[in-house]
C-alpha cells in the first residue's frame, strides 16, 4: 500500500515502486483483462461497425461492386454496410491477445493462426491488387484509434493502482 | 466541453464545441486537445450510430418505420438496421476540424443536407430524428462527455512547468490539495478523476512527493 494509504513515500521508495511494476504489469490477469476489456470490448466492437481501431484510419472502405460481393438477394452472405471484415467471422476470431517478452502484449492475429487466416489478415490490413486496404492491426510507426488508446490507459492505470495497493 | 454553436447549411451540418475557454493552453496543447477529442468524438458517435444509438444525452433513435424504405434497404444493403447506412456516404464524411476555441464536429460537403435530414438541426426536417449531431445546449451521453473531461486533463497535466514546490507545501488538507489540482487542471473533474488525472503523470506524482502531499491522494 505504498501510494494509496497515507503514508509518506520518499523518491527513493517511488523508484522501488517503478521497478516492481516493470518487473510485474503484464501478468495473465492483464493479459486476460486486455483481451476482455480492449479487444472484445472496443476493438471488436469498432471493427464490427466497419470501423478502423487504428489512429488515422476511419471508416473501412465499402464494397466496389456490392451487387456482386457479398452479393445480392439470396446469394448474399452478409450486407454491404458496415464493411467489417466479419464475413465469415473466421478471421475475427483469431484476434488475440497474448504476453510478449519483457513488459509487452502482442495483440492481433498470432503465429499459431492458421495459413490461411494469416494470408487473409495480412491482404485486409495491408492491401492487395484486388483488396483495398482495411487497417485493423497498426503497423510500426502508427498506433490505435483514441477510443483504444483511452481504454488501454484507463486498464494500465488500474493495472498501476492494484500494483501499488 | 459546451455546444456553443450548430449550423445547417448544403455545405456543412455541423456543432461547435468549446474546449478551451477558461484553459491557460498553448498553441501546442490546443492542437492535441482538438485531435485527440475530434478523433474520439467522431468514432464514438460512428459506434452509437451502428448500435442504432444516439451519442447524444436524452435523444431517443427512431426505428425505420416505412415499408418501402425498408424494403429499399434490404434489397440494397441487406439488413434493415436504422444505422444511416444505405450508401454509407453519410458517415464516409463524419469528421471535424479545429476552430479558435476548440473544434467543429459534423458532415462536411455533398452529404450535409443528408445529416440534417436525420439530426435535424435546421428544425425543417421530416425524417424521424436519429440525431447524430447536437444542437447547442445539449451533451454527449455521459460516459462520453467523462472521457472528453479526462482527455482534455490528460493532456493539461502533462504540463506541470507551473508547478511550484513552494505553492504545494502551503498545502495541508486534501479539499486544499483536490482545490488546487481542479485549478491546475483548469476542468470540472471529480475526485476520483483528479486522482487517476495525478496517476497518470510521473511529473506531477513526483512533485506531490517531494512535498509529502503523496497521501492525501
Amino acid at each position: 500500500m505504498a501510494l494509496k494509504v497515507r503514508a509518506k513515500v520518499s523518491l527513493k521508495d517511488l523508484r522501488k515502486v517503478e521497478a516492481k511494476i516493470a518487473k510485474e504489469f503484464v501478468d495473465d490477469k492483464l493479459v486476460n483483462d486486455f483481451q476482455r476489456t480492449i479487444v472484445r470490448g472496443i476493438i471488436l466492437p469498432m471493427i464490427a461497425k466497419g470501423i478502423s481501431p487504428v489512429k488515422g484510419f476511419g471508416r473501412f472502405v465499402g464494397y466496389k461492386d456490392p451487387e456482386s460481393y457479398p452479393g445480392k438477394g439470396k446469394s448474399r452472405q452478409k450486407p454491404s454496410r458496415p464493411v467489417n471484415l466479419f464475413l465469415t467471422g473466421e478471421l475475427m476470431s483469431w484476434f488475440y491477445t497474448v504476453k510478449a517478452s519483457g513488459s509487452s502484449l502482442n495483440v492481433g492475429i498470432p503465429a499459431n493462426a492458421t495459413k490461411f487466416v494469416k494470408i487473409k489478415a495480412e491482404a485486409n490490413n495491408l492491401g492487395t491488387d484486388v483488396i483495398p486496404r482495411r487497417r485493423f492491426i497498426p503497423q510500426e510507426g502508427e498506433t490505435w484509434a483514441v477510443s483504444v488508446m483511452r481504454e488501454v490507459k484507463n486498464l494500465f492505470t488500474k493495472r498501476m493502482k492494484d500494483l501499488l495497493s | 466541453m459546451k455546444i456553443v454553436r450548430a449550423a445547417a447549411s448544403e455545405a456543412e451540418t455541423s456543432a461547435e464545441i468549446d474546449l478551451f475557454s477558461g484553459l491557460a493552453l498553448s498553441k501546442k496543447q490546443k492542437r492535441e486537445i482538438a485531435q485527440e477529442v475530434g478523433d474520439y468524438l467522431v468514432e464514438q458517435t460512428l459506434l452509437s450510430v451502428g448500435s442504432q444509438k444516439s451519442p447524444i444525452d436524452g435523444e431517443t433513435w427512431k426505428k425505420l418505420i416505412s415499408k418501402e424504405y425498408k424494403k429499399k434497404k434490404l434489397d440494397e444493403v441487406g439488413n434493415t438496421d436504422a444505422d444511416l447506412q444505405l450508401s454509407g456516404q453519410t458517415l464516409d464524411e463524419l469528421s471535424w476540424k479545429m476552430t479558435e476555441n476548440g473544434i467543429k464536429i459534423g458532415v462536411f460537403g455533398g452529404r450535409a443536407p443528408v445529416a440534417d435530414g436525420h439530426s435535424n438541426i435546421s428544425g425543417k426536417s421530416k425524417l424521424p430524428r436519429r440525431r447524430f449531431i447536437p444542437d447547442v445546449g445539449q451533451d454527449y451521453k455521459g460516459p462520453i462527455a467523462t472521457e472528453v473531461d479526462r482527455i482534455v486533463a490528460d493532456i493539461v497535466s502533462q504540463n506541470v512547468q507551473d508547478v511550484r514546490l513552494s505553492q504545494l507545501t502551503k498545502i495541508k488538507n486534501k479539499t486544499q490539495l483536490y482545490n488546487y489540482l481542479a485549478d491546475l487542471f483548469g476542468v470540472e473533474l471529480s475526485r476520483a478523476e483528479l486522482k487517476l488525472a495525478v496517476y497518470r503523470n510521473q511529473d506531477v506524482l513526483d512533485l506531490l512527493d517531494a512535498a509529502g502531499l503523496i497521501g492525501l491522494i
